[in-house]
């Protein structure tokens, strides 16, 4: 916990407009890109984005100087993204947690040599439904247990669905790879 | 061998994106600090209020309980036979002068830190991860850090909205191919969605939240009638009865004889007498936890005071006889009722968020309209109580408050808690420009369904 994290919390439980802004603009781009990954266009991930930070200065008196602030915001966003994805007409018809079995992981580690953001476009051109366990299990690095529990389906159905959301990112990169010459992202 | 060599190049890419947010993200979310700061003010106001009733009975009752309440009236009792009645001529004279007595009245997971250091992924054809006991393990422990902070109700929340997605994912397989022909290889996915309705239901549960509920409400306590003292006097009792008035219009003849001697006692005191309501209410939530309470409820509320014997009706007239006066005594106890049909409207606030067991604490006014009574009327001229209901001010509003807690019992939701009233407005004032107000204190109970 840096000093000066620990001054800015309490100016902005205090109230104070600068500290408020300061701790917004410290962390916004990082936020952001988090909830981008979870949805399918830049307005929906600032409307997540918006909803986390209110929660943020709604509850900082919640943080209780334990582990990094970033890292205490990077969970309200990442609540915040699967709240905002369940309540959006656009995402909860798609997201289907169905219980297909196991699935085996594939044994391929391609290596993911695109830039960030290419392959950040990758991850949001998944199902919804993959594209939210692929993000909380190989990015934020929740267990199946734990999405089980965050999103009250099986850790079994968790575990399948990020098995086949794996699979058809790494068929995806590997396309991409392998056909240079087209750089479209076009979903197979 | 599997090596999550995949997933730490995606987690360290997925660390370096960074976009930048338009300008009116900031601007919205400051516009929604700037709404919480005004909503804490009204709620501010309902607890003051609240706590204003509950300390204002607390003195009203406790705090003077040791008080003599009696000690002015008893001071000057007199026998009937102090004023034989057939002997008695009482006129009744415009008369404004004060009362002797008056009231000394009382109103009433981490970040994870990416986690690089527990991949926890799948091993082998099983696709369970190799260290998947640890895994769960610190998953639990870590899951348990989540919900410590405000996480917990974002956590419920995603769980409802999850079982309501969970029944409407047909469109999956139209719009992801490749994800449909993967769930047709299994069998059992239909079923899995067939069974999807139950998960629906806590989509409805959301919807219910805004709509209109109703219910019925009834309580029961005691009543009484507390005096502002705006006046010269002191009097050691803090119940002073709204029913011991001078009443100064009245010049009906009552009786032949002399007129007796300018009575030099104070009234009787009035003691709280048991009252209770019975009605129904409409709500609906405001916000998460507030709601709005539109009730219509008939109110009782009683007093007793202690007064001589009836006054003879030999000569008097039919309109002096269908309201009959009672001589100043402490012979007889006769009970003041008031018949109220009141609309209280409340503002409750949630204080807990349990289902099971709510905490609320409602506060509000209620408008009331006085449909009769029969409570008698102190005339100091003459020494004597009579009833006239058309010196009341039948139009009253009071303060509301109440604190309860609830409970389920067979799908209903109950609701018990103390409940408080105070009048607003005099329901009479004296000549002197002593104010008297309607009090209820009791127990409330609310039943709602809790559908």
């Amino acid at each position: 916990m840096l000093m000066d994290d620990y001054q800015l919390v309490k100016d902005c439980l205090k109230g104070v407009p600068a500290a408020q802004k300061l701790l917004y603009d410290s962390y916004a781009d990082k936020m952001l890109a988090i909830c981008y990954r979870y949805t399918k266009s830049m307005a929906d991930a600032e409307d997540i984005l918006q909803e986390g930070f209110v929660k943020v200065f709604r509850h900082l008196e919640q943080y209780k100087f334990k582990g990094e602030l970033g890292g205490w915001i990077r969970r309200i966003m990442v609540n915040s993204a699967i709240n905002y994805l369940k309540k959006n007409s656009r995402y909860q018809n798609e997201l289907s947690f169905t219980d297909i079995g196991l699935h085996p992981v594939t044994k391929d580690d391609p290596q993911a040599s695109l830039h960030a953001k290419e392959l950040a476009e990758l991850i949001r051109q998944l199902p919804p439904g993959y594209q939210l366990i692929f993000n909380l299990h190989a990015v934020e690095g929740y267990s199946h247990v734990e999405i089980g529990k965050i999103l009250g389906i099986n850790e079994g159905t968790s575990r399948s669905q990020y098995a086949r959301a794996r699979a058809l990112l790494v068929s995806w990169i590997r396309k991409l790879l392998t056909d240079v010459k087209n750089e479209s992202y076009v979903r197979p | 061998m599997y090596d999550p060599e995949f997933e730490r190049q995606v987690r360290e890419k997925m660390n370096e994106l960074s976009f930048s947010p338009s300008e009116s993200v900031w601007s919205n979310v400051q516009k929604s600090l700037q709404k919480d700061k005004k909503r804490r003010l009204p709620l501010g106001w309902i607890f003051l209020f609240a706590g204003l009733m509950l300390s204002g009975t607390y003195f009203a009752f406790i705090g003077n309980s040791g008080s003599p309440k009696k000690t002015a009236v008893s001071k000057t009792v007199e026998s009937p036979a102090v004023h034989p009645v057939n002997a008695v001529s009482i006129t009744k004279t415009n008369n404004s002068q004060p009362r002797d007595g008056s009231a000394s009245a009382v109103l009433p997971p981490t970040q994870r830190e990416m986690k690089t250091g527990d991949p926890s992924m799948p091993a082998g054809s099983t696709g369970r991860p190799e260290n998947e006991s640890g895994s769960a393990a610190s998953g639990d422990h870590r899951f348990q850090s989540i919900q410590d902070n405000i996480v917990a109700d974002e956590l419920e929340a995603a769980h409802q909205a999850e079982k309501k997605s969970a029944g409407l994912g047909d469109r999956d397989q139209q719009e992801n191919p490749g994800n449909a022909a993967m769930q047709k290889t299994q069998p059992d996915i239909q079923q899995k969605q067939a069974a999807a309705p139950e998960r629906s239901k806590t989509a409805i549960k959301l919807d219910k939240q805004h709509r209109w509920k109703f219910g019925f409400s009834g309580s029961a306590g005691v009543s009484d009638v507390f005096r502002t003292v705006t006046a010269q006097k002191v009097v050691t009792s803090p119940f002073y009865s709204s029913a011991i008035y001078y009443n100064s219009n009245n010049t009906t003849s009552m009786a032949l004889g002399a007129a007796p001697p300018p009575p030099t006692h104070s009234p009787s005191t009035e003691q709280p007498g048991f009252s209770f309501t019975a009605g129904g209410f409409v709500q609906r939530s405001v916000t998460r936890r507030m709601y709005f309470t539109l009730a219509l409820n008939y109110h009782y509320f009683s007093s007793s005071i202690q007064t001589g014997s009836k006054v003879s009706l030999n000569g008097l007239s039919a309109s002096a006889a269908a309201n009959p006066s009672y001589l100043y005594g402490s012979s007889f106890t006769h009970i003041n009722r008031y018949h109220f049909l009141e609309l209280p409207v409340s503002l409750g606030y949630k204080i807990n968020q349990s289902k099971k067991h709510p905490v609320t604490v409602d506060a509000g006014l209620s408008f009331s309209q006085l449909l009769g009574s029969d409570a008698l009327y102190y005339n100091e001229s003459t020494g004597t109580y009579t009833k006239n209901d058309g010196i009341l001010n039948k139009f009253q509003v009071l303060a509301n408050s109440a604190l309860m807690v609830g409970f389920v019992h067979q799908k209903m939701l109950i609701q018990l808690g103390p409940q408080l009233q105070y009048g607003l407005g005099a329901l009479l004032t004296s000549p002197s420009g002593n104010k008297e107000h309607l009090f209820f204190g009791g127990i409330k109970i609310v039943l709602q369904s809790n559908k």
